[in-house]
């Protein structure tokens, strides 16, 4: 358990550093490599050091991921479930009358199960 | 053949092992962790129906999960697109979760089948996936004493189904019609329990047991049943129905009723969990039952028209209804019922292991007696006297080994004398109710005593039932219909003999005065409407019980007692020796009968506790 914390830790240092790596070669600012490298060799050489700054990044991109997936939701749910959301209930109103007619609301299945039933999740 | 059998995620998770056909091993989650109803994975459970037959996974041909994630993803994610736009929130918040709980399921089974203590999941180890309806099918028929069988399974809902209606036949299972999602009498029922107060999966028995204080000649019932029947549903003759979705945000809200329009409808607010029960309360919850009990018969008449068989198999959480069911039974549509000790979602997972034994891997049924079939139900962890023993040497408890028959006196005469009795034997129950092995039982005939128990031993509300556990040759004499009914599964009435008297003005007295009025021979058990939840006991499936409640009635004549589960409130039944000690400490309990150890309150070191709760 212990291992796993410190890996994970170590894994967030590394997107640290490389964060710092890449921001150096996309400003041309050699000290921010040279920071990051710092960073991820202390982390490497510490696990004190590893802890103390892994969880605030952790911390960080659960927020980050927290707010760009409900982002990434929110785009999907305004261009594409609400069209089809349209068209499904229209042609779900359309099932409806079709019931309302026949009077019972049961669905006609009339299956008997066999064994590729069971070897399906859906 | 070794397969296990997986419910978890909804709630009421548990584990089951099946052996060649037969289920030798299952058990709640719940009951390991002391989480009421707990929903998540049952890795206690499942260890347990391992080690119980002594395998390891590597043992198992298949593991079996209760019902098809995905597509309940499917339906949850449509039930969002039918709502849009009003269905953004939930979409956002919600989405996320099911994403992790059922689109990558295989991998989440996985991982927690690994992370159990018996050993790695060999890769091999085919995971299947039941129909959440096919495995409460398959929980109720296969276990049954019937060759052919239609079958009802009704839930809050599953991946689309709330309502199926199947056949069995020999090692067979036929679909035949299906009513889905949203329209489910589930959550209908759940809705009303949520309304008055109750929890949604749980509270639901309270709502059933509130129910036999409603006044059906009140023109309030009628109001408010004109007003479920007319406005929130559509029902047609078969039984198939279509809820009025404008009083149910399901789709859009994790609120399953609109409270304002709700508390328009019915002229009353919402009651919150800690308000007195009131009147208006007991006749709504009356005209809910009756439309419930509508849905069933109505339902039940279709089922018997579609398949021309005369027995049924009826599973499902609403099967847990046993009001309901005594109406079916009464209404005689079918010659012989078959209701599990577990029809909820418990119950999915020996379904699902039986289902995949009969049906994927093809094996022939093996039809059980009646008499067999009766006892599949002590399933769980069963503790020696030696498990006892360690419990008095831990807390210096003062225990009196007996043998069987002193053991079974001594306990009738402490019955007679009004003790309340803590009875903890062999292994435990499979499913929601207590039905023999972890009980508490009273002298049914004591007017005192349902008060009592819930008031000092279970810590609960003073109107809730305590059933009836009657030897199964008497049964016939003392309720209107005599049928075995071994897991407590049906209502049945008092005879009149038994019965007295009522005040003129009985329909117009409140609920505490209806309880407090004197209306049978055995007060203790029977409802204000007459009514009993009935277990029968035979001598072949629980001899020790049996010859108890014979030694009761060789000493007062009374063929039964009042019976109800040994735990305390909003905790599940009690698992080790040792929970069952404590609760018998924390609680108002007078003697404890433990294996062959038998405790009496008086004779026990101080405790230095704080009651559990003081309802007084």
């Amino acid at each position: 358990m212990r291992k796993r914390k410190r890996f994970i830790n170590l894994m967030a240092v590394s997107l640290l550093s490389i964060g710092l790596s890449l921001l150096g070669l996309l400003f041309m600012q050699r000290k921010f490599f040279y920071v990051g490298l710092g960073v991820m060799l202390l982390a490497l050489l510490s696990p004190w050091f590893g802890r103390k700054l892994g969880r605030p990044v952790i911390s960080f991109l659960d927020g980050l991921f927290f707010v760009l997936l409900r982002l990434l939701l929110s785009i999907f749910y305004a261009l594409v479930m609400v069209p089809w959301g349209l068209v499904y209930r229209l042609r779900s109103a359309a099932k409806d009358r079709q019931h309302r007619k026949n009077a019972s609301l049961f669905h006609n299945r009339n299956h008997t199960c066999v064994p590729g039933d069971f070897e399906r999740n859906w | 053949m070794n397969i296990l059998g997986i419910s978890a995620y909804n709630y009421d998770a548990s584990a089951a092992l099946v052996v060649d056909g037969n289920v030798v091993a299952a058990a709640q989650e719940e009951r390991f962790g002391r989480d009421r109803l707990y929903a998540g994975f049952p890795s206690r459970a499942a260890k347990f129906c391992l080690d119980h037959a002594g395998l390891k996974s590597a043992d198992l041909q298949a593991v079996v999960f209760y019902d098809k994630p995905r597509r309940r993803f499917d339906r949850l994610l449509k039930t969002q697109l039918a709502a849009a736009p009003a269905s953004f929130v939930r979409f956002v918040t919600a989405t996320p979760g099911w994403m992790r709980e059922r689109y990558f399921f295989r991998l989440r089974l996985r991982t927690q089948l690994a992370a159990l203590d018996c050993g790695d999941v060999p890769g091999a180890l085919p995971l299947l996936f039941s129909e959440h309806h096919i495995s409460h099918a398959a929980s109720v028929f296969y276990p049954s004493p019937f060759e052919e069988s239609a079958i009802l399974t009704m839930d809050g809902a599953g991946e689309w189904p709330c309502i199926s209606l199947c056949k069995g036949s020999g090692k067979s299972l036929q679909i035949l019609q299906e009513q889905h999602y949203p329209h489910s009498l589930g959550l209908l029922y759940s809705a009303f329990s949520r309304f008055l107060g109750f929890a949604v999966n749980g509270g639901e028995y309270k709502l059933m047991a509130l129910s036999a204080y409603g006044d059906d000649a009140s023109p309030f019932y009628k109001k408010y049943r004109e007003a479920i029947q007319a406005d929130m549903m559509t029902i047609r003759d078969d039984g198939s129905f279509a809820l009025n979705l404008s009083y149910f945000p399901l789709r859009f809200d994790t609120a399953i009723f609109s409270d304002a329009r709700w508390e328009r409808e019915f002229g009353m607010k919402r009651r919150r969990p800690d308000e007195p029960l009131m009147r208006r309360h007991a006749n709504l919850a009356l005209a809910v039952q009756r439309v419930l009990e509508s849905v069933v018969v109505r339902t039940a008449r279709h089922l018997k028209r579609l398949t021309g068989l005369s027995n049924l198999c009826f599973a499902g959480g609403v099967a847990m209804n046993s009001m309901a069911n005594g109406r079916l039974e009464r209404e005689g549509i079918f010659d012989q019922i078959w209701v599990p000790p577990a029809p909820g979602d418990a119950g999915g997972a020996p379904g699902a292991a039986l289902a995949a034994y009969h049906l994927y891997f093809g094996r022939e049924r093996l039809l059980h007696e009646p008499a067999r079939a009766k006892q599949d139900v002590w399933l769980g962890p069963s503790y020696s006297d030696d498990d006892v023993r360690e419990v008095l040497d831990l807390h210096g408890a003062v225990g009196e080994f007996l043998e069987q028959d002193a053991l079974v006196a001594r306990t009738a005469e402490a019955l007679d004398r009004g003790e309340m009795v803590g009875w903890y034997q062999g292994g435990m129950e499979f499913g929601p109710r207590a039905l023999g092995n972890r009980n508490i039982f009273a002298d049914p005939r004591n007017p005192a005593l349902q008060r009592k128990i819930n008031l000092q031993v279970k810590f609960r509300e003073s109107f809730r039932p305590l059933s009836p556990i009657v030897l199964e040759e008497e049964a016939a004499s003392l309720f209107d219909n005599g049928a075995p009914s071994p897991y407590m599964s049906f209502s049945r009435k008092l005879r009149d003999r038994y019965r007295k008297p009522l005040p003129w003005n009985y329909a117009t007295l409140t609920i505490k005065e209806k309880l407090h009025t004197d209306r049978s021979d055995f007060p203790a058990i029977t409802l204000v409407d007459m009514s009993a939840r009935v277990q029968t006991i035979s001598a072949s499936c629980n001899p020790l019980l049996h010859q108890l409640i014979s030694a009761f009635r060789a000493r007062t004549g009374c063929p039964m007692l009042a019976s109800t589960s040994f735990n305390i409130r909003e905790k599940p039944l009690v698992n080790t020796p040792e929970e069952a000690y404590r609760t018998f400490m924390q609680s108002g309990l007078d003697v404890l009968v433990m294996g062959s150890y038998y405790f009496v309150k008086s004779q026990q070191p101080i405790w230095d506790l704080v009651p559990l709760y003081n309802l007084e």
